[in-house]
């Protein structure tokens, strides 16, 4: 059973308008599946807002479906996640919750580059635009902290982007967990989540412990280093991370939990030193006693890189930097590495970031100069999640676990992991050349 | 696990539901882990790689990875090629939003010594209460 405050038991009845009406149905209905008894108010909540298409949906890459570009912001949103909810009712996300949108399956500004119809394009242009009607900010990230999306310490936060879950929880000190889109959508439109989970504070605390004995220096130590300890988690495990590790910065922090998320259910990871509610060991522990150890080594991460990575050297044609989204400081670290070299002709790369870093590199001029020497700066998605993108390629070259991991199941032509240097230095002679990281 | 043992979890959300066990030890990988319009494991590494589990009582851990997880499950359902139950070891997030969207009967969140990825085998037809919070396995695989 749950209880309700006297405001939500007036929402329950209708007061505030049909559409939280149903939503706090649905949101009382997931308390009950999760096993929570009561709820909590919602002030951040970042989801999907455009077409959620899915690339599946475009075998041959034809993007000329027209029962898919029939579809609009209902169809796509409130009817799928939402049944029962009549979209003329809907007209406003929780005024007191600020809506931030994620990735989408298309470019912010342009189609041609991703090899997509114009109409394509439109149409996700116009289902945005009819979320933005409803109170959404369009930021189109996956990494919204990156653009103002900043849930502080103790602020209850829902998501549907599973590095974000992390990052907020682990970094921020904010309290929430992923769930999915419909869960997601129906809480941002009542502004209420079941009690449940990482909000409680007796759930926020070390389980499994993980002595870093290896390289944490460059960002793809971090990646791999998260997909060690995603590999090692039991369910709802909260991993601690100790030991004598280089200290992670906000570009490091992001890539390793884009690839712990994508390697178990992690939602919470505690870095002693780094993480607000980690500050010393026995602060993460919190009087409890470590159900596992581990200790990760450099041998440990060289399999995680022999997983992901084609074992020979050979042509590459598509390269692709930014998952998560690129930061403002990493699209001027590419600017400084490629440095006016060129990226070779044939050899498609691009760096995915978010509209709010490409307005300020935008004024830096780092944009200009990157599409000079060949580099296409691309927003709102990645490789999974922009159809068509990658389109025709024989094979890829990327910097991030997730997405070769990802990319492995939907393709058979060789997939390249590694650095982001070796990214550009593979677009730059078309070739990469296959080096063991960890000797 | 012996036939007619039954192990008890706590009821997610009902009723009841029987058919055969598809058990994922290290769950399905979220987002594009299974062909939604067929319910075939996609994941080239998962144990079930190829298998379809539409119409099956899936056995899982937990999620893994992407928050589409849930989307891979409720967009299955609706072509009409999903679980016809679900059973979580341990309740997350992630899992609670897939039967928000299948309502689909459910079981999770066993006792620590009890893991259903174990005492459930492939293949075992087992009987899946969502009211009481029970799996009772009917016939074991092997007797099969």
């Amino acid at each position: 059973m749950i209880r309700l405050t006297p405001y939500e038991q007036r929402m329950l009845d209708g007061e505030f308008g049909a559409a939280k009406q149903v939503a706090l149905q649905k949101i009382i209905d997931y308390a009950q599946i999760l096993g929570a008894e009561e709820l909590v108010p919602i002030t951040k909540a970042h989801l999907c807002c455009g077409s959620t298409c899915e690339p599946a949906d475009f075998p041959d890459g034809n993007l000329d479906r027209p029962d898919i570009l029939a579809m609009g912001y209902h169809d796509w949103q409130t009817k799928l996640k939402c049944p029962g909810l009549d979209p003329a009712t809907f007209n406003s996300f929780n005024e007191s919750t600020y809506v931030m949108d994620d990735v989408h399956c298309c470019d912010t500004f342009q189609w041609q580059w991703t090899q997509q119809t114009k109409e394509f394009y439109e149409n996700n242009r116009q289902i945005l635009s009819d979320a933005a009607d409803r109170g959404v900010m369009i930021g189109s990230t996956c990494a919204p902290y990156l653009a103002g999306w900043l849930p502080v310490m103790g602020e209850y936060f829902v998501t549907t982007e599973s590095s974000n879950v992390l990052y907020s929880n682990s970094i921020l000190g904010a309290r929430g967990y992923g769930g999915g889109g419909n869960t997601t959508f129906c809480a941002a439109i009542c502004g209420r989540a079941p009690k449940w989970g990482l909000h409680l504070p007796e759930n926020r605390h070390g389980t499994h412990v993980f002595h870093v004995a290896c390289d944490t220096k460059d960002k793809t130590d971090w990646d791999l280093l998260g997909a060690a300890v995603g590999r090692r988690l039991a369910p709802n495990a909260v991993p601690v991370i100790c030991g004598d590790f280089d200290r992670p910065d906000l570009i490091k922090l992001k890539t390793f939990f884009t690839a712990l998320a994508v390697t178990s259910g992690c939602e919470l990871c505690l870095i002693v030193g780094v993480s607000p509610e980690a500050q010393t060991y026995e602060m993460a522990m919190g009087g409890h006693e470590p159900v596992a150890e581990f200790t990760i080594t450099n041998e440990i991460l060289q399999t995680y890189w022999d997983e992901v990575c084609h074992k020979e050297s050979g042509p590459a044609d598509y390269l692709q930097i930014g998952c998560p989204n690129c930061s403002a400081e990493e699209l001027i670290n590419i600017w400084r590495y490629m440095n006016g070299r060129k990226v070779k002709e044939g050899v498609r790369f691009c760096v995915f970031t978010n509209i709010a870093q490409y307005a300020m590199a935008e004024q830096a001029h780092i944009i200009q100069d990157l599409k000079d020497w060949g580099v296409e700066i691309l927003t709102s998605g990645c490789i999974l999640r922009t159809i068509n993108v990658a389109k025709g390629a024989k094979s890829l070259g990327l910097s991030s676990f997730k997405l070769c991991n990802g990319s492995k199941d939907e393709r058979d032509c060789p997939i390249y992991y590694g650095s982001d240097e070796q990214v550009i230095d593979a677009a730059i002679s078309g070739y990469w050349e296959v080096k063991r990281r960890y000797e | 696990m012996s036939k007619n043992k039954i192990i008890r979890g706590r009821p997610a959300w009902g009723p009841v539901v029987e058919g055969y066990a598809f058990v994922c030890p290290d769950s399905i990988v979220g987002w594009n882990g299974a062909d939604v319009k067929t319910g075939v494991v996609t994941e080239k590494d998962n144990v079930h790689y190829g298998d379809s589990f539409a119409g099956k009582i899936i056995v899982l851990p937990c999620s893994r990875g992407s928050l589409g997880w849930s989307d891979m499950f409720r967009n299955s359902e609706y072509n009409g090629v999903g679980p016809s139950g679900y059973v979580f070891t341990t309740m997350d997030s992630k899992c609670g939003t897939a039967i928000f969207n299948t309502r689909r009967p459910c079981v999770a969140d066993f006792p620590a010594d009890c893991d259903p990825c174990v005492e459930i085998h492939d293949g075992d037809y087992i009987r899946l209460d969502g009211i009481n919070g029970t799996v009772e396995i009917l016939v074991p695989a092997e007797d099969k």
